[in-house]
């Protein structure tokens, strides 16, 4: 950008610096008459701002940290660089020289960075607004419901010949709405009515998914029908495809296939259904129907999760027994899991004086004169204890519909190492053959991904969002999973859950027909551009891009889908040709801010030794918020340093670090989020890419004969305030032993 | 392990209908100031009941160391109310163990109420066709209607039954709540100094004795919370009965040791008064209760079993000082009123093992065992 | 008609529901009681199961809020009164002063003049604050406020001001909006442990509530996040009480489905810091659904952590000790543990206060009706994903009535 306009607040303590000298850096340096206000963000002050504005591309603001009043200081239209002169300079250093160069230091990156913007434009092109649910029970009929209610249009696929899913096979289901104290006929049936009856939903029955290509607001989406091929294109996706039961005849153990009397849960409901709670063995009326919690879940050896339905429908299904015959029912649980107010529901159901209950542990499971006996220890009646049988009904629990499918290629990698920490259940790939039987296992959305047909997977085959706070959090823009394939829950929830989920399609389509993008960067319209003819076809950037925004050709250039695009720039750090830039967040400008930072050379400049010079590249979403709170705590930290803002520390090309270092810079220090199984990284792998690409500089600095301690990276979270800068000052500390940058000067 | 449904419906009938609501946290267990620190009551019981365990109950001495003061049901997050679940288990192991049980199983039933008073009425009817006493004129002497033999002998006859009936009640609950294993211990160094350990053995009248001095001081009564009242009503109703039991062997002294020939005795004679102070403490005990049974919801109101049996002493006592009062003024209605407090007598009497007065035994029996196995509360 | 969208409440769920509404390109208007957005979960030192600080998604929530104009909120504000009906809903708001304006840059001149110490109701009276100050270090506004209930005008922090940001007049005003729709996400309260009278609490001074661990084991916290006891000592025992008040129909008949997690978590917080206390959690049923149960299976892995099946009903003090008494029923045994510090996990209880307009269950959370979409604890007991599925859910039924 040519002409940017630089305006310093000296309020809040930065009057304390030279002022006068800061307005040099911008005059002498950048040839810019830098204006000074007492009070930036007030009125006046923006006023001032405002004034200027028709004659301005970028202002540089230098005043506050860019976490503070960010809405005052936005101008449409206009690129806004932040030097920040309070929180990083004033309130958490002395003042003296060092931090006056700190001060000026942050002035030169800011009017850089201001200068080497370039005016975004957004990726405009004809989106469909239409919603494809995949997925016809209970989730996806209500998704589709509510989608259409909302004013879109629904396309609804299901694999069966009827709509209704696993709801519409049960005897009664628990209630949808509280009080939480009744059994219900089906939802399911008055569901399926609206479906039909809505002209806002097309419903293709007995259809599975040939294939979804684009990205969002431009899916292309082949499904077949019978057979017959159909195709339409939609701007969102949400992916309801349920679950399926927990293979029961892993569960020997509980005498399942060994007893014909030791049914599923699921084969009990059948036979209510058909109103008869008979034997197995014999076809007599089941009169002591013993419901064993916990048939394979919470237990590491079947499914480690607990499924949270099983005991509502225990209770459901002991209700049954008493309904259907004037037998007993029994339920033996580890922990009677009825939370919120489904406790009303345990309440209601334990009033029956034919339903009896009691924590236990499963010893065996035997047969004594024709009948089944159940023994139980670690109950609570003082004692073991023996239960006739006539039926055992083992609870078993729900498994996602996407477990034992090839989800993407990082879950299930060719060579069998998997390249993140965070992927949970790398030992289940033995072999290359594996891999194979896995991808012979059918597919539900067959994604034209690079990256994977489905959706990545978080634990145990749930497409779940490692985020407390963003639940529908997915790696695949446009794509949302509800219901129980994304986390056991009964039909209330997947009620909820099928809102939730319909809500983020939604406002994927609205978002990418204006070029947006989506959660953390919101609305960012800037999108990584490619320079193609220096390609190389590493292959980096496709493979790292944890979205799976970029395809790739048969050479293997990248192919990138700007609308899948999430803005985290690791492509833009992976790239070692350097070819990946946003607009507003380029190679060149991140480089040259770089190399603006003053480098005091002890060749010609007295005292310069003691100047050592270190880079502190944070993580705008949590390390940048901890300094500024060690800031506003009064902790001081080493002037020596100068932080720098980054949209995340995997869009840290190690270019940066190279020019760094060959500007003379003594150390640089990485500092972004936590990474791993609970990783905190808003880009999920940002941080262990980084971690990895600086293992390789070690590699390089060796070979440079610079110490490899010279460039670290540190895991940090947003409440790490108080540690942050006694992190920094030993870092800083730990340099400054090995001694200054030999390439000062150079 | 076999439930029983019966056994469970039975005991909700007999005022444990909120057993089912019980969730085993065990509150009850804690708040309970006379249950011990080894399995602890009542929430044990209450899953037992729970799940029918009938013999279990039957030989668990431990329902019988509530008092019901009801602070677990105070306290109980469910409103399963252990303190009413416990209180029916007690009726329902009364009649368990009241022998002939075809009889315990009718007069412990509302609908039993007809046999309950059809008996002495039919009784009292045979007897007065069979001897047709007159009203006698004048000075209203009772002696003069029923004389005092006939009182006698009825009164050994019933008593005697009722002596047979609770020693097979006695016997069968003895042999049960000991047949659980006793969990006390003593713990001795032996010559080796080596940890011994050993039963304690049981040291019966010994422990007998202690509990009786424990019920008449009523000191495990007195931990109650919730329902303080209790205390003092129970304890006025019970030494009410002391005292009149005193003042009826005051009569008993004056008739064959004094010679005394007629029991018209002044209101300032000393067993006159003994036996008024009998009275009205009974009127105040089992007044107090009934109010307290209306009035808050949080100590229980109980069911038949209860009232039946609390109506019953109060009607005792009313019937007993106006028969006084109709003496004293003069009035005729004496008699008739005599007739009927003989009938509220007999059925206070003669259906002591198949009621809520069958505590009085089976409770000190439990006491007695759970002093010789060491079940104190726990401090 | 009216086109926009009201949210009720800026905690959590409250924040989820706006922000998704607007990014969703609907107009909405947040009303928050507080001086600050963030509720509940600003006070909470970390979320279970990953033990990430919540402030983490709080500022990815606030970033998100600065660069949406569709989104306008109140603080200091309450709902006063709802009338209308679905589409067109007109509601009442009342807006407390807070006497600092937009000057303020929060450079804290103020408080450092401010000669008013008043409890602080962030930290549950564990400290105090200034009658003016600002309500976290992370709070959002970023601005300080004056408490009038403690401030007795004494126009010290005006002078003090350079931005002249105090205006000590400020008068309360009452807004009137104009609705489609309403996502009620009016959060919880902590159940008043005072009630729960065998467990202590107000008696000992060493039982304290899960929400004041959480004040404890915070940075920002009274004691800048060392746990230890109310007279400084270590921790070396400490026991936690499941179901205080909770699934108890004496005090909350519902079950509040998060404080076994949340008790397992503050385990962690006090094995972190005293890598050899003994840690003792009293329970009923140990409510870890879902993959929440792999978080449990950590915890109890922890040979230090026990976990007893029985509910403490009585907490009393022995010698200066604290001593907790439950039955283990399945040894059948009453446990009694002595420990330096009872932790009582309180449940939640709907913080809504009764609003014309608004219909409330038995329990006090929000019954939905057209328009009037209840969302997070609001509608019932939740963990803060649940509550934000529940927000997001919400949206999408609000938008059915909103214009874009």
């Amino acid at each position: 950008m040519e002409k940017v306009g630089v305006y310093i607040c000296s309020g809040c303590d930065i009057d304390k610096l030279d002022i006068d000298r800061l307005k040099n850096v911008a005059k002498e340096e950048f040839g810019i008459e830098a204006k000074v206000h007492p009070h930036l963000c007030s009125k006046d002050g923006v006023e001032l701002i405002n004034n200027d504005l028709s004659e301005l591309d970028a202002v540089v603001i230098a005043a506050c940290s860019p976490r503070v009043k960010t809405a005052v200081f936005t101008f449409d239209g206009k690129y806004v660089e932040r030097a920040n002169l309070r929180e990083g300079v004033v309130w958490s250093h002395d003042i003296d020289v060092h931090a006056q160069e700190l001060a000026e230091d942050y002035l030169r990156i800011a009017i850089t960075k201001a200068q080497k913007a370039e005016k975004p434009e957004p990726y405009l092109e004809e989106v469909s607004k239409d919603i494809l649910v995949v997925g016809g029970g209970v989730t996806g009929l209500t998704a589709a419901i509510e989608i259409a209610r909302a004013g879109y249009k629904a396309y609804l696929v299901e694999k069966e010949p009827e709509l209704g899913g696993w709801a519409a096979k049960f005897y009664k289901t628990l209630p949808i709405t509280p009080p939480y104290t009744r059994i219900e006929e089906p939802v399911v049936s008055e569901l399926i009515e609206e479906v039909k009856n809505n002209e806002n939903i097309e419903v293709y029955t007995s259809s599975t998914i040939d294939a979804i290509s684009g990205q969002p607001g431009m899916f292309d989406v082949t499904i077949n029908q019978n057979g017959n091929a159909v195709n339409f294109r939609v701007g969102g996706i949400v992916v309801a495809t349920g679950w399926k039961p927990y293979d029961a005849t892993k569960l020997e153990e509980l005498g399942y296939g060994k007893f014909a009397d030791v049914v599923t849960n699921l084969e009990f409901e059948e036979m209510a259904r058909e109103g008869k709670i008979v034997r197995k063995s014999d076809g007599s009326e089941a009169k002591n129907v013993v419901f064993i919690q916990c048939a394979g879940q919470r237990d590491e050896n079947h499914l480690p999760y607990c499924s949270s339905v099983c005991c509502l429908v225990s209770l459901k299904q002991a209700k049954y027994v008493r309904e259907l015959t004037d037998g007993n029912s029994f339920i033996i649980y580890k922990d009677m899991r009825t939370p919120g107010l489904w406790e009303d529901f345990y309440k209601e159901m334990q009033q029956d004086e034919g339903i009896f209950l009691t924590k236990g542990e499963i010893k065996n499971i035997k047969e004594e004169d024709g009948k089944l006996v159940v023994e139980v220890t670690d109950t609570l009646l003082g004692e073991d204890i023996e239960i006739k049988a006539d039926l055992i009904v083992l609870a078993t629990g729900m498994v996602s519909t996407l477990k034992g499918l090839y989800t993407v290629k990082e879950e299930f990698p060719d060579e069998k190492t998997v390249p993140y920490k965070h992927i949970y259940e790398p030992h289940l790939i033995k072999s290359e053959e594996d891999v194979e039987v896995l991808k012979q296992a059918g597919h539900i959305l067959n994604l034209q991904y690079r990256q994977g047909p489905e959706l990545p997977t978080l634990k145990y085959g749930f497409p779940d969002s490692n985020y407390i706070c963003f639940p529908y959090e997915s790696r695949r823009l446009g794509i949302y999973a509800a219901g129980a394939v994304r986390a056991p829950m009964e039909i209330a929830s997947c009620m909820d859950d099928a809102r939730g989920a319909a809500l983020k399609a939604i406002q994927a389509v609205e978002l990418v027909a204006e070029g947006k993008t989506t959660f953390p960067r919101t609305g960012d319209i800037d999108f990584p551009n490619f320079f193609l003819q220096r390609c190389t076809q590493c292959k980096r950037c496709t493979e790292e891009c944890p979205f799976g925004a970029l395809d790739e050709d048969e050479k293997g250039t990248p192919m990138p889908n700007p609308l899948r695009c999430r803005r985290c720039g690791i492509c833009f750090g992976a790239c070692p040709e350097r070819i990946i830039s946003f607009k507003t967040y380029s190679i060149d400008q991140m480089a040259s801010a770089v190399k603006s930072i003053y480098v005091p050379d002890p060749n010609w400049e007295e005292g310069a030794e003691d100047k050592f010079r270190f880079i502190v590249f944070a993580c705008e979403n949590d390390a940048l918020p901890a300094l500024d709170m060690a800031a506003l705590n009064g902790k001081k930290f080493s002037p020596l340093v100068r932080v720098i803002p980054v949209r995340c520390l995997g869009s840290v090309n190690t270019v940066f670090i190279a020019d760094a270092l060959s500007k003379g810079i003594d150390g640089i220090l990485l500092i972004g989020c936590k990474f791993g199984e609970d990783y905190q990284c808003h880009f999920i792998r940002g941080s262990e890419l980084a971690n990895r690409r600086m293992e390789n500089v070690a590699e390089t600095l060796e070979r440079l004969m610079l110490e490899p301690e010279r460039v670290q990276v540190i895991e940090v979270s947003i409440t790490d305030w108080d540690k942050i800068p006694e992190i920094i000052d030993n870092f800083v500390n730990q340099v400054i032993e090995i001694g200054a940058n030999p390439y000062k000067g150079f | 392990m076999e439930v029983d449904t019966q056994f469970v419906k039975d005991v909700m009938e007999f005022g444990g209908e909120t057993l089912k609501k019980c969730y085993q946290c065990a509150t009850c267990s804690v708040i309970c100031p006379l249950s011990p620190e080894e399995n602890p009551f009542p929430r044990k019981e209450m899953i037992w009941a729970q799940w029918g365990l009938k013999d279990k109950l039957l030989k668990d001495g431990d329902i019988w160391l509530c008092h019901q003061c009801n602070d677990c049901s105070e306290y109980c997050p469910r409103g399963a109310k252990p303190g009413e679940v416990l209180s029916a288990l007690r009726a329902k192991v009364i009649q368990e163990y009241a022998f002939p049980s075809f009889l315990a199983k009718i007069l412990l039933k509302p609908a039993g109420i007809l046999v309950y008073f059809a008996i002495p009425i039919i009784l009292t009817l045979a007897y007065l066709a069979v001897f047709n006493p007159e009203i006698p004129n004048g000075e209203i002497v009772i002696g003069n209607f029923i004389p005092h033999e006939h009182i006698e002998l009825a009164g050994f006859a019933v008593g005697g039954w009722v002596l047979l009936v609770a020693a097979i009640g006695a016997f069968r609950f003895w042999t049960a709540i000991n047949s659980e294993v006793s969990k006390v211990y003593e713990y001795k160094l032996d010559e080796n100094a080596e940890l011994k350990v050993t039963k304690a053995s049981p040291r019966f009248i010994e422990c007998l004795f202690w509990s009786v001095i424990d019920i008449l001081k009523h000191s495990r009564f007195a931990e109650c919370g919730t329902a303080k009242y209790r205390f003092f009503a129970h304890f006025l109703i019970f030494w009410g009965f002391i005292v009149l039991g005193v003042a009826t062997l005051g009569d008993i002294v004056y008739l064959y040791g004094l010679g005394v020939e007629e029991l018209a005795l002044p209101i300032t004679d000393p067993v006159k008064i003994l036996g008024n102070l009998g009275a009205i403490m009974l009127l105040v005990g089992s007044g107090w209760a009934i109010v307290a049974r209306f009035g808050d919801e949080r100590i229980g109101y109980g069911t038949y079993f209860d009232w039946i049996f609390l109506s019953t002493i109060f009607a005792i006592g009313i019937t007993g000082v106006a028969l006084e009062a109709f003496r004293y003024a003069g009035s005729v209605a004496a008699y008739y009123t005599y007739l009927i407090h003989l009938i509220l007598v007999f059925t206070l009497i003669a259906y002591a093992p198949y009621s809520k007065f069958a505590h009085l035994l089976y409770r000190t029996l439990a006491y007695t065992w759970a002093k010789s196995t060491g079940r104190e509360p726990s401090k | 008609m009216a086109g926009e969208i009201l949210v009720i409440g800026g905690g959590i769920a409250g924040l989820t529901a706006a922000i998704e509404a607007a990014e969703t390109g609907y107009d909405v208007i947040l009303v928050e009681k507080n001086p600050y957005l963030g509720g509940r979960v600003s006070q909470l030192n970390k979320y279970f199961p990953k033990l990430c600080p919540p402030f983490c998604g709080l500022e990815i929530f606030f970033k998100r809020m600065k660069s949406t104009p569709k989104l306008k909120y109140f603080t200091n504000a309450e709902v006063l009164e709802v009338t209308g009906e679905e589409g067109n809903f007109r509601v009442r708001v009342k807006v407390k002063p807070r006497y600092v304006n937009d000057n303020c840059t929060a450079c804290g001149a103020c408080r450092e003049v401010c000669p008013v110490e008043a409890p602080d109701e962030f930290n549950f009276g564990l400290k105090t604050k200034k009658a003016i100050d600002i309500p976290s270090i992370m709070a959002m506004p970023f601005q300080y406020y004056i408490d009038d209930r403690y401030c007795d005008k004494c126009g010290e922090c005006v002078s003090a001001c350079k931005y002249n940001a105090i205006d000590l007049n400020e008068k309360e005003k009452t807004i009137d909006l104009n609705v489609a729709s309403i996502i009620v996400a009016t959060g919880w309260k902590p159940y008043d442990a005072t009630k729960l009278d065998n467990l202590g609490y107000g008696k000992f001074k060493n039982v304290i509530t899960n929400m004041e661990m959480e004040r404890l084991a915070s940075l920002n916290g009274p004691t800048g996040g060392t746990i230890q006891t109310m007279d400084g000592r270590p921790i070396e025992t400490i026991a936690f009480v499941q179901c205080a008040g909770s699934r108890d129909e004496n005090h909350l008949p519902y079950c509040s489905a998060v404080c076994c997690l949340a008790s397992m978590k503050q385990a962690t917080y006090v094995r972190e810091q005293y890598p050899d206390a003994k840690i003792y959690i009293f329970y009923i049923d140990i409510r870890a659904f879902g993959r929440y149960e792999d978080f449990f299976a950590k915890v109890k892995a922890d040979e230090n952590i026990e976990f007893i099946k029985g509910k403490v009903a009585k907490v009393e003090e022995v010698d200066g000790k604290l001593v907790v008494t439950a039955e283990d029923t399945l040894t059948g045994v009453k446990s009694k543990r002595e420990v330096d510090m009872v932790v009582l996990a309180t449940g939640m209880q709907p913080a809504i206060e009764p609003i014309p307009g608004i219909e409330l269950d038995e329990y006090g959370f929000v019954k939905p009706k057209p328009g009037i979409i209840p969302a997070g604890v609001a509608a019932m007991p939740m963990e803060v994903a649940s509550a934000n599925e529940s927000a997001t859910g919400a949206v999408l039924k609000a938008i059915q009535m909103a214009r874009r």
